[in-house]
């Protein structure tokens, strides 16, 4: 009985001594793996960690004409021509977010709505789109869907039929980017 | 729904010289041009909708340019003055030559 313990033992300790040797080695040429790979994550992270830039400039011309951006409190006759536009806080998906721009002031055939062109100077191409409007739509109002990079300031240009242009301009935060 | 088809939404009856909302979505992939497509690794080209015309009573009321920024599925939404009963059209204007067209008749009584 004893014999058979001791030759039962022996071959045990061997099993046990070769587990071990073969979980180190794999344990070392994982280090070894994870020391080849530490750099790259390293570097990645550095450029994921990098701030982001937000372009906070204000459009100054477009198409010649200059842009009048009102700081301030307005006055009643220019609250009517600056454009308002509707945007959500957080934008979820960057792919589809939903803006609306209204004019207050009514169309009438002397002055009228002519122009809406909608920008985004953090996207690689600025003008996102131009809508032209006739006195035969009544209602100076547009709503679509756009795409956003990152978190930016969307900015809408109201052109009128006597050649003025105004701005206005809100901040979207985007979780996802979609362009 | 194929591609390039236009859903308009249209209130039914209207009293003459109301203002109206019309609502118009379309399908449409709209490619940016910029997006690579991750099995292949080639860039998927561009293929967007440039220009949308609506005409009221064959008049031109507002044109529409569209850079890469707009959406997939451009959906549309504006107001229009009913003064006649008239047909209200959609022309749009594809980057592969491809022209989207949809009639809708206004009951303006």
């Amino acid at each position: 009985m004893k014999k058979e313990k001791t030759e039962n033992f022996i071959p045990r300790r061997d099993f046990i001594g070769k587990t071990i040797k073969i979980a180190v080695s794999a344990l070392i040429a994982d280090g070894l793996i994870g020391t080849a790979l530490k750099p790259a994550d390293a570097e990645s992270k550095k450029i994921s960690l990098k701030p982001i830039k937000i372009k906070k400039a204000y459009i100054k011309e477009i198409n010649g004409k200059k842009v009048i951006w009102i700081t301030g409190t307005p006055t009643p006759e220019q609250k009517l021509l600056i454009p308002k536009l509707r945007l959500p806080l957080i934008a979820q998906d960057g792919a589809m977010v939903p803006l609306t721009m209204e004019v207050k002031l009514p169309m009438s055939q002397q002055k009228y709505l002519k122009t809406f062109y909608v920008c985004d100077l953090n996207n690689p191409r600025h003008l996102v789109g131009s809508f032209t409007l006739t006195p035969a739509n009544g209602r100076g109002y547009i709503s679509t869907r756009i795409k956003l990079l990152q978190q930016s300031y969307v900015q809408v240009l109201a052109e009128y039929s006597d050649g003025t242009v105004y701005g206005g301009r809100e901040l979207v935060k985007v979780t996802v980017g979609g362009c | 729904m194929k591609i390039g088809e236009i859903l308009v939404r249209v209130p039914h009856k209207v009293k003459k010289g109301r203002i109206i909302k019309i609502l118009s979505l379309t399908k449409h992939p709209m490619d940016t041009g910029l997006v690579k497509n991750p099995k292949t690794g080639k860039k998927i080209p561009k293929w967007i909708i440039y220009k949308v015309d609506i005409f009221y009573d064959k008049r031109l009321i507002t044109t529409c340019h569209y850079g890469i920024g707009i959406s997939a599925n451009p959906f549309l939404s504006f107001y229009i003055k009913a003064d006649k009963k008239a047909p209200l059209e959609f022309v749009m204007y594809d980057t592969k030559g491809n022209i989207y067209k949809k009639t809708v008749m206004i009951n303006a009584v």
